[in-house]
């Protein structure tokens, strides 16, 4: 895949959101994603955890300088 | 619950839980086979499979301690980087890629996939359909060794002819790691799963099995740390003797871990596809 910043921004992005859902699942109960209605740990664990390699990926996407 | 049944137990899953066999499959069959006062679904028992994934992954992390802190290490450095250099470097990021599918799956299915837990018939026909899985990743590979002229050579010829972990492709590290994802089916081997998805992905017997293990660290410890608010709750758990069958499970997960290595130098997968296949007929007729 080739790096771009667009490419990083998708990424923001979707870190962006996996930390949304990471808030949303620590706080909020829910049956969304999940088999009963609570508040799912586990769920907002995973969600930050993406969001965390989320943006690993963006600074791996980064277009190199030339000449570098 | 005895204290010689909590070590049957920790043997049990420490020993299953590498080999290709399903420690969850044999940790619902076996005790209904021989009529052991154990089901696996029952929340008081949740302390004691807790400890023992702790115990599992602690054996993994101590052998392959050196790997992880080169890898890690080597990875933290390579993101302000934004370049993947070296092997480590590129042996993190695969194990981090694998690991996202097994993790996002098991996280969201998980829990309507645990009423399949106390159920033997199931995990019993689980037990078959994990042998079929070894059995066709193995005929595969035949196939692979026909195609590459080396069918009838040693089998150290045989495997030189596939490759390492760290040569995988990102596409295939997130296949290998969904194949282990398979194992939220009670009978499906987690290690067994990740080991045909290896071997379809054209790594070595060898390198498909340390592959396994070094996928499997992290989802199991997660998973037992994620749990561990449900040890502290369980009041009146005997968590002297749970952390003894941890102890068990730990050792038999890293000498269990040491043989298969050496065994799958040259060795293959059927023998324990047969075993599977054997365990999962007596189970659905034994099991009612």
């Amino acid at each position: 895949m080739q790096r771009s910043w667009a490419l990083v921004a998708v990424c923001v992005v979707l870190a962006v959101v996996f930390a949304a859902l990471c808030v949303f699942f620590a706080t909020t109960q829910t049956s969304f994603l999940a088999g009963s209605y609570a508040r799912h740990t586990k769920h907002a664990v995973l969600f930050a955890l993406l969001a965390v390699l989320a943006l690993a990926a963006a600074s791996f996407a980064r277009p190199r300088k030339a000449g570098v | 619950m005895s204290l010689w049944l909590v070590s049957f137990l920790g043997l049990l899953q420490g020993a299953t839980e590498l080999f290709p066999v399903s420690s969850l499959g044999h940790a619902v069959v076996v005790p209904l086979i021989f009529h052991l006062d154990f089901n696996p679904a029952d929340t008081t028992f949740v302390p004691l499979l807790v400890l023992l994934h702790l115990g599992t992954a602690t054996a993994l992390l101590v052998l392959y301690r050196d790997d992880w802190v080169r890898m890690v290490v080597a990875f933290l450095r390579a993101i302000p980087r934004g370049e993947i250099r070296t092997e480590d470097e590129r042996m993190m990021a695969l194990l981090i890629v694998g690991t996202i599918p097994a993790g996002v799956l098991g996280v969201i299915f998980e829990e309507r996939l645990k009423t399949l837990f106390s159920n033997g018939r199931a995990a019993s026909a689980f037990l078959i359909v994990n042998a079929a899985v070894l059995l066709g990743a193995e005929a595969l590979r035949r196939r692979a060794e026909r195609r590459a002229g080396v069918e009838g050579r040693s089998r150290t010829q045989q495997e030189e002819r596939f490759t390492t972990a760290s040569r995988l492709s990102f596409p295939a590290a997130l296949l290998v790691g969904t194949c282990q994802a398979l194992a939220l089916f009670p009978g499906i081997s987690r290690s067994g799963a990740t080991m045909a998805g290896g071997l379809a992905a054209g790594l070595r017997h060898e390198e498909a099995a340390r592959f396994s293990f070094l996928l499997a660290t992290p989802v199991i410890l997660a998973a037992a740390l994620l749990e561990i608010p449900q040890l502290v709750s369980t009041p009146g758990a005997p968590i002297g003797s749970y952390v003894f069958g941890a102890v068990l499970a730990g050792v038999a997960a890293y000498f269990s871990a040491r043989f298969l290595i050496r065994y799958f130098r040259v060795g293959r997968l059927d023998p324990y596809a047969y075993y599977c296949a054997a365990l999962g007929v007596v189970g659905l007729i034994v099991i009612r």
